[in-house]
């Protein structure tokens, strides 16, 4: 009995010990830096690292800065648009790899996933010259296919946003279609078999049997990378940067403008508030992504 | 067995945060080390046998050589001072050097752009050069009086030397070539309207009619400034800007004429706004000419050694007699506040050899990786006196032509907006509004007008 106390109080002390290396570990890595950052919010600096309080005046200029709308509008964009299109390939594809077996799905899925591991830095730089005007691939193979004007891609404000999201959802596809394919994988057989009985089409199997099963699948990829589009800064900075923020502030996002004003134009007053602004929008979204993990579905 | 493991990582954790607020300590201290060292009036003598200083300087190909080839003929004149160089991108000197100075751990030298320091105080935070180096008349003498007006501290000593500038839209850069097979002779251009001329004889269209080679190309580096230097040039800085206020007014006359003039070559197909990135562009021909400073004349040697480039001042506008140049951004070298001893003597002798030893601009110059207009008043004098006994050729003959039409017409607003705040994020983005059809010229000078006053009494 003495023993087992004993052991009861090691273990205890113990724990207490390593929960408070962590806590103090995760003060100084997050809640110290969230704390400084709100603070900055409310300061200007100098060069010197001298902050002065300016109570709410970085929040009033930024809000009244139609460049800073402008970029979170963007991000809206870039995350709709950059979710949808990426999950509905992705699901194309990951159905189409479930009828293949054997080498050919291990090719398949070797093939969708090279771009995922290849270097985000360098992927941009190469597509930035895929999409140049008149020389570069794209428009080349356009011009020579169609009829058409020279596209412009980056060059153009209507369509650089969009182009800069074809390349993203390129490059994420084979990590979304490994995950997809993982969830079809674990559907039972027999689901298929019953429902083929019943007259039902291919089609149908995938709208009423694949995709309800694998909904914790595709809640989750929505979820995280709803985050990485609110995050998006690599493909944007590396493919629009002359201007900073593309044409007209067509590619402008939340994260290329904190860079801009805190580190361009030594801003870090303003940056903190941008910082804050995609914190408050990350975790709404992580908050929803919990409550959607919570519930239950039944068929 | 798996606790021991948990224990050791505890402590190595513990370790590393104690290590880490050692090195944040060391780092406050030497700010009462830099204010004993303005007490005293280190004479230029280096006591030891050797020194070495570090200096952090801008990466690429023509400033690689030019500091290589200058390290050397500098070490062989001082064989006790030794210079460490450290090459570093354009994008990370901007985000490096501020943090490194507020860690402590800032070089002993180091290059940065006077725009980015606009309004800003370097008092205690670079090392002071008055009186040291030179007292703020003699400055005053040895460079151009414009260059030094960002680096005056609230103390009125001087914190930074300009040493050489991109000279943004002092003229215009082509291809020889184009200009040849156009048969046109650039020597001929002397107001926008001849610009034009030329321009649309340069110009190639596609079968469907849409530009294939633009004659005249206004890329995003320079024409966010160019926008202010046409008004400026025609005498209004004072309507545009209020520094009293700071308050912007682009609803004058002058702007609109301005935008008038660079949308006419839209307007007229000579000049294609969705060309994309203009230094791939040009060296492929797809533009045959552009504005941008001359230090492009060497910029794209070593990857199209086969371009053959030329360059003209920039052109008047009619019924003015000279272009003011309200922005000139100057590439500049400083010191750090923590030297002392033979270290800040040994620096302030490299600052003095840059200003004074015509040998560090014949370097770049005299070379084919082109770098800017010097800063050195002396340097430039000479030139001009060598220009007028017609001894002059080559690289320098272009340097005096534009050297002594720019630097003495650099009016600088006194804004305290950084190039990166005004003309790359605001100015140029709403003139490619205009070039697209999105805005109208009224539209875009009216945004402009209201956010550019945003901007700048945030700052006040």
């Amino acid at each position: 009995m003495k023993n087992i106390l004993l052991k009861r109080n090691h273990i205890r002390s113990f724990v207490i010990i390593v929960s408070l290396i962590v806590l103090t570990y995760y003060i100084f890595v997050g809640i110290w830096p969230f704390i400084f950052n709100l603070y900055m919010s409310f300061s200007k600096s100098d060069l010197s690292g001298n902050w002065i309080f300016v109570g709410l005046n970085n929040y009033k200029f930024l809000f009244r800065d139609p460049v800073f709308l402008k970029a979170l509008i963007n991000n809206f964009m870039y995350l709709i648009i950059m979710v949808t299109i990426g999950m509905v390939s992705s699901l194309i594809i990951a159905g189409f790899i479930k009828r293949t077996s054997g080498l050919a799905k291990k090719i398949y899925i070797a093939l969708f996933f090279a771009p995922v591991v290849t270097s985000l830095v360098a992927v941009s730089m190469v597509w930035k010259l895929l999409y140049y005007p008149e020389v570069g691939i794209f428009a080349k193979m356009i011009l020579s296919m169609f009829p058409v004007s020279p596209p412009r891609f980056l060059a153009d404000p209507n369509t650089a946003l969009l182009s800069i999201i074809i390349m993203d959802v390129w490059k994420e596809t084979g990590l979304r279609v490994i995950i997809l394919h993982a969830g079809m994988e674990e559907i039972p057989e027999s689901i298929y078999d019953s429902s083929r009985i019943d007259g039902a089409s291919s089609i149908t199997q995938f709208f009423k049997i694949t995709i309800p099963l694998i909904r914790p699948q595709i809640i989750f990829l929505i979820a995280i990378y709803s985050i990485n589009a609110l995050r998006v800064f690599t493909q944007i900075y590396m493919m629009t940067t002359s201007p900073p923020g593309g044409p007209m502030n067509s590619t402008q996002v939340l994260v290329v403008k904190l860079y801009l004003e805190a580190f361009r134009s030594f801003k870090a007053g303003t940056g903190a508030v941008i910082s804050l602004v995609i914190f408050i929008l990350l975790f709404g979204l992580v908050l929803m992504e919990i409550k959607s993990f919570q519930q239950k579905w039944e068929y | 067995m798996k606790r021991c493991a948990i224990w050791l990582l505890a402590l190595i954790f513990i370790a590393s945060m104690v290590f880490v607020g050692i090195g944040c300590k060391e780092g406050a201290a030497p700010e009462e080390e830099a204010m004993v060292e303005e007490e005293e009036a280190p004479a230029e003598e280096i006591s030891a046998e050797e020194v070495s200083i570090d200096l952090w300087w801008q990466d690429w190909p023509g400033g690689k050589l030019w500091i290589d080839t200058w390290i050397t003929v500098f070490e062989e004149k001082y064989p006790n001072i030794k210079v460490n160089v450290m090459l570093v991108p354009f994008e990370e000197l901007a985000t490096k050097i501020f943090p490194a100075i507020l860690a402590g751990n800032e070089p002993d030298v180091f290059m940065f752009y006077d725009t980015w320091v606009v309004n800003m105080d370097l008092t205690g935070v670079f090392g002071t050069l008055t009186p040291d180096l030179y007292s703020a008349d003699e400055f005053n003498e040895k460079v151009f009086k414009q260059t030094l007006l960002y680096m005056y501290g609230s103390d009125n000593n001087i914190y930074g030397v300009p040493f050489s500038s991109g000279a943004i839209n002092a003229g215009i850069i082509y291809h020889k070539d184009l200009m040849d097979e156009a048969g046109v002779d650039p020597s001929t251009i002397e107001t926008w309207d001849d610009l034009k001329d030329v321009a649309k004889k340069l110009t190639k269209y596609n079968e469907d009619g849409s530009i294939a080679r633009s004659g005249m190309s206004f890329g995003y580096l320079h024409t966010g400034y160019l926008l202010n230097d046409l008004i400026a040039a025609q005498g209004a800085s004072d309507k545009l800007f209020n520094q009293e206020t700071g308050e912007w007014n682009y609803n004058i006359p002058e702007a609109k004429k301005s935008m008038e003039i660079i949308k006419s070559f839209v307007d007229e197909k000579i000049y294609n706004p969705y060309e994309g990135d203009v230094f791939t562009a040009f060296p492929n021909k797809l533009i045959a000419m552009m504005n941008l400073g001359p230090w492009a004349l060497g910029a794209w040697v070593d990857q199209y050694p086969d371009l053959e480039l030329g360059y003209m001042y920039m052109p008047k506008i009619e019924g003015t007699d000279k272009n003011v140049h309200a922005t000139a951004p100057f590439a500049c070298l400083a010191i750090s506040k923590r030297l002392e001893g033979d270290k800040l003597n040994a620096a302030l002798i490299f600052l003095r050899e840059i200003i004074e030893n015509p040998a560090f601009y014949d370097i770049p110059i005299d070379s084919q990786y082109w770098v800017g207009l010097p800063g050195s008043k002396a340097y430039i004098d000479n030139l001009i006196k060598l220009a007028e006994e017609g001894k002059l050729s080559g690289n320098k003959a272009v340097v005096e032509m534009v050297a002594s039409n720019y630097l003495p017409n650099v009016e600088l607003i006194p804004s305290k907006l950084t190039s990166n705040e005004l003309q790359e994020t605001l100015i140029f983005q709403e003139m490619q509004s205009v070039f697209l059809g999105e805005k109208t010229i009224d539209e875009m000078l009216d945004y402009l007008t209201t956010n550019a006053t945003l901007k700048e009494q945030e700052k006040m």
